[in-house]
């Protein structure tokens, strides 16, 4: 069986009120007050500064993962470099490097080559991007 | 339902202006949901943007099962007792009803403080001084329209103790503003 102050709840719910009773006066009151929006002040840019931090989360996780590739490529590199001069024999001497000295030129033409190549991958074409 | 699925897609994909856009529809309810139980006011903003950022991880995993709505007001309200929890700040659980009850009519602590401002404002304040589930579910009914049913999927609490806490809610605050209007009488 329900109590009385249940009852008056209810009946306050459902917009009966009898304003000759203390109690349902008071719960008037109370249900007016409680359906008013508390105070929440969020920055005017609130939105702003998570999107901005979402980003900034991303480029680090690209970052650190940009960087974990190199390291393994160089790895892999310095590891199959091994692997074939002990598997042919190859030894280092200053005879191997000697006919680069003639083409100094299309040395240096190969890393302004590539040097280009890398600017235009990075200017030019879209960056893809998790965010 | 539809709509609710088309923005998350798009902000799976990738679009920022779509999850700026689910920001702006639930900042609200996330700041109700974090201010009625952190009463820290340099804290509840830096909460508030944990809670989006969660959101925004979880997205993908979201299964529809409930209310989008309901669903970032259940992230929102697990983060704050969980900070409260973190910060070691007693979650005010009233002990025996009827001593509470007592206990907090009784408290005139606030009445000196209150005595210029309207009563209204009176029971704000009051609201202020239950506890931290009393004044969440009153807010979640009352305020952000949610039924019991989905304030128990939130807080994980049965829908009866819903009920209970929103029924003694009211009541304590009823009972502090007849205390008022007969003081007010006697005047």
């Amino acid at each position: 069986m329900k109590n009385t102050d249940e009852k008056l709840q209810e009946s306050i719910e459902q917009g009966k009120f009898d304003p000759a009773n203390l109690d349902n006066q008071a719960y008037r009151i109370v249900f007016d007050a409680i359906k008013k929006e508390p105070e929440t002040q969020l920055h005017p840019h609130f939105s702003d500064r998570i999107i901005n931090s979402i980003i900034k989360t991303a480029e680090q996780r690209a970052y650190k993962r940009d960087f974990i590739w190199l390291g393994a490529g160089i790895f892999v590199l310095m590891s199959v470099a091994i692997f074939t001069m002990l598997l042919t024999g190859f030894k280092l001497n200053s005879g191997a490097f000697k006919f680069i000295g003639n083409y100094g030129g299309l040395l240096v033409f190969a890393i302004f080559l590539i040097g280009l190549f890398q600017w235009i991958e990075r200017k030019v074409l879209p960056h893809k991007s998790t965010v | 339902m539809v709509e609710d699925e088309a923005l998350i897609s798009r902000i799976i994909e990738g679009d920022m202006e779509s999850f700026r856009r689910l920001i702006k529809q639930h900042e609200r309810l996330v700041a109700h949901m974090v201010g009625r139980i952190v009463k820290n006011t340099e804290d509840r903003e830096e909460l508030c943007q944990d809670v989006f950022l969660k959101v925004y991880d979880k997205l993908k995993g979201f299964n529809f099962q409930s209310k989008l709505s309901t669903w970032i007001a259940t992230i929102a309200y697990r983060h704050a007792i969980n900070h409260i929890r973190k910060k070691k700040i007693p979650i005010d659980e009233p002990g025996e009803w009827e001593d509470f009850k007592e206990q907090f009519i009784a408290d005139d602590n606030l009445e000196e403080e209150l005595a210029d401002k309207d009563l209204e404002e009176h029971v704000l304040v009051y609201i202020n001084q239950l506890p931290v589930h009393y004044r969440s579910v009153l807010t979640m009914y009352h305020v952000d329209g949610m039924s019991y049913q989905e304030i128990g999927k939130i807080t994980d609490m049965p829908e009866g103790t819903v009920k209970n806490y929103l029924f003694r809610a009211r009541n304590l605050l009823k009972e502090k503003v007849k205390k008022y209007l007969g003081t007010e009488e006697l005047r």
